[in-house]
């Protein structure tokens, strides 16, 4: 069966247009859905804190790595919850 | 004090600065005040007028593959744009640099569904390494500065510029000089010496070692200094479809492209081998065939600047995200003299055994007899483009590849070409993408990059019909392209699976309607040649390659059925390889493509 504990991802993405999409989008190419995402300005200008709930990854370097390729993201983290 | 300008002008003006010497372009009602500062800015930038958008973006992906400098492109807003989002996937999947630039509707209008209006921004988010919409004329130096940066650092990649019609011809108050803004974007990442040392260690303690060579090593200008690392090492080198030109063909060491049509010599070294060192290569479906029954026996080494590919496909025992050379470099300290004597000979073995062959002793054309004759006659000098299909996969086998001699550029290009010539990638092709249409425009682009050598367009009939319209371009610009067209009158690869695998139901592969192509080169004014039997290929090709001033299309009719191996099933392992036609019923691929 597969697992199914949600994973967790923080990234900090610069505040500009589109960046929402730039980061939805290397979700959705994995076919991962998106449970839950929350997004809130850092106190430095112009970094927002992306936090994104999914089911489990099974590859999460993989998609932090394809993060770390977006241009406006940086500090990709992967946490893995099992409740 | 100065006269002001429109940010139209700026945006050239920084082109300038960035040594562009062509656009390829196509305008439309967005873009107006961009063409326009074409001439009011004085610029020596040339514009190369294109007949479809596609063709232009093509154009600047073989001009930038060939000049090591990346290709701009200029279209208009809606269609335009929409037409160049094969040409962006091209460049995305082959590492292509590429600065694009579109019109847009003016920004107040953004969003309420205007005249020519897309969401190009959206729309090719997923193709383009990085892409901009400009919403302040006075911000267009920096963007354009960054696009460049992005575009031609770490692995290359398009970056697509939206710039709306009030931002374009917007007054611009500022500086020219405008310094990128980029912290979050990094590219340079030394190598792991620890890591390098660890690879050298395994290579030595191995018996069968292989070097895999990608597109990356060429993108690294590291050719030669992955000879000297092979030759020092005793080790042979296969190379994938992109990596064709990293180390020459012509080598004892080589092994040829590995793969899905590659050399069977490749494929079972591949398959033997207890130590792989992959190169700049991510290791694609069409290499790797079943990728948990690959190189199973092995230690898997890779080097990679994009650590998205590292343990993307291959799990890997040491990886290093790196460039190309420098991580070659690194290898190259530990690298003793040493002896793979019994390797190599069992793999000359295989080269015996195994030769790319073709019959010779028919009466009927055959693409492979074509493509080597061509090699013959060029020496094995001259640019080669080519579409995907059939002919692309039996140019890659009979066009063999050495780099260039003098391949320092980009800077040094024009020292170069001054004195031979001659200098840097002479293989061309659309191996990620697989884009049909991709090889006249890209020969187009390679031409205008290097003047002085023989660009040939090797291209099937089928792709040839997606771009013919540049013919137009060619002409104009008197570009002696040599288009060859191996015309089966079918789409052959496709046709080739439904035999193969499809009990040889033929489903939307005849090309029944094809015109007679010699009548069509002449009406735009190029030199059309017809070649259907062998007793005149010789000759006529030779005639083909001495025209200097106009762009000559050579109908060649080929054998309509031929079948390209030795094959691969796709997703099948390595082992399944059909080296010769089956006798026998195949079961259909598991593999996607």
């Amino acid at each position: 069966m597969q697992n199914d504990y949600p994973s967790t991802i923080t990234l900090i993405v610069r505040d500009t247009p589109g960046v929402l999409v730039r980061v939805a989008q290397v979700f959705s190419r994995r076919n991962l859905n998106i449970k839950s995402i929350h997004v809130e300005p850092t106190s430095v200008t112009p970094w927002s804190t992306m936090t994104i709930t999914t089911s489990n990854i099974s590859q999460p370097q993989q998609i932090i790595s394809q993060l770390e390729k977006l241009v406006d993201a940086k500090d990709i983290k992967h946490n893995s919850s099992t409740h | 004090m100065t006269e002001p300008i429109d940010g139209a002008i700026a945006l050239i003006k920084v082109l300038e600065k960035h040594g562009v010497e062509y656009i390829f372009g196509y305008s439309g009602g967005a873009a107006i005040p961009i063409f326009d500062a074409l001439i009011t800015s004085k610029t020596k930038i040339k514009l190369i007028m294109v007949r479809h958008e596609q063709g232009a973006a093509h154009m600047a992906d073989g001009y930038a593959r060939a000049s090591g400098k990346p290709g701009v492109v200029l279209v208009t807003s809606g269609p335009g744009a929409g037409n160049i989002v094969t040409g962006l996937m091209t460049a995305q999947m082959d590492s292509v640099p590429m600065i694009v630039i579109c019109g847009q509707q003016i920004t107040s209008m953004l969003g309420l569904d205007a005249f020519q209006e897309a969401d190009v921004f959206n729309l090719t988010m997923p193709v383009v390494k990085h892409n901009y919409q400009i919403r302040v004329t006075n911000d267009i130096p920096r963007i354009v500065n960054e696009a460049f940066y992005i575009a031609t650092t770490g692995r290359p990649g398009p970056v697509l510029i939206d710039l709306p019609k009030d931002i374009s011809s917007g007054l611009f108050t500022s500086t020219l000089e405008q310094p990128i803004d980029l912290p979050a974007y990094q590219h340079e990442h030394p190598v792991d010496k620890t890591k390098a040392k660890a690879i050298a260690k395994a290579w030595l303690k191995s018996k069968r070692p292989v070097i895999l060579a990608g597109h990356g090593v060429i993108i690294s200008q590291a050719e030669n200094e992955l000879t000297k690392l092979a030759e020092a090492m005793n080790t042979p080198v296969t190379t994938t479809l992109l990596g064709k030109g990293a180390f020459p063909e012509s080598h004892p060491l080589s092994l040829g492209m590995l793969g899905m049509h590659g050399t069977a010599y490749a494929n079972k070294a591949i398959v033997e081998c207890d130590f792989l060192l992959n190169i700049g290569s991510r290791f694609d479906d069409r290499i790797v065939g079943k990728a948990s029954e690959f190189c199973k026996q092995a230690f898997i080494a890779h080097i990679d600047i994009d650590a998205s590919e590292l343990g993307k496909i291959i799990k890997t025992d040491i990886a290093i995200r790196a460039d190309a050379k420098a991580a070659i470099a690194a290898i190259q300290i530990y690298a003793k003299n040493s002896d793979f004597s019994d390797w190599n000979c069992h793999l000359d073995e295989y080269r015996k055994l195994y030769p790319l062959h073709y019959p010779t002793d028919t009466n009927t054309l055959s693409m492979q007899r074509v493509i080597d004759t061509v090699y013959k006659l060029t020496s094995g000098q001259a640019i080669v483009t080519t579409d995907v299909g059939q002919h692309q996969m039996w140019a890659a086998q009979f066009y063999k590849t050495d780099p260039s001699v003098d391949w320092t550029r980009p800077a040094q290009l024009d020292a170069v070409q001054d004195d031979k010539g001659l200098g840097g990638p002479r293989w061309i092709s659309s191996g990620g993408a697989g884009t049909m249409g991709f090889g006249f425009p890209a020969a187009i682009g390679a031409q205008l990059a290097r003047p002085k050598e023989q660009v040939i367009a090797i291209v099937g009939d089928g792709g040839f019909q997606m771009t013919l319209c540049e013919l137009a371009t060619a002409c104009i610009n008197k570009l002696p392209v040599v288009v060859i067209i191996m015309n089966n009158h079918y789409l052959g690869m496709v046709r080739q699976w439904q035999e193969l695998f499809f009990d040889n139901r033929e489903s939307g592969v005849n090309l029944e309607g094809n015109p007679n192509f010699v009548i069509l080169a002449e009406a735009y004014g190029a030199k059309g040649i017809n070649i259907e039997s062998p007793s005149e290929l010789e000759n006529k090709l030779q005639e083909a390659l001495s025209i200097k001033n106009r762009p000559v299309i050579v109908n060649v009719e080929v054998a309509k059925t031929d079948n390209v191996f030795p094959m691969v099933p796709a997703g099948a392992p390595l082992t399944s390889m059909i080296i010769e036609p089956p006798t026998i019923k195949l079961a259909k691929p598991t593999g996607s493509t």
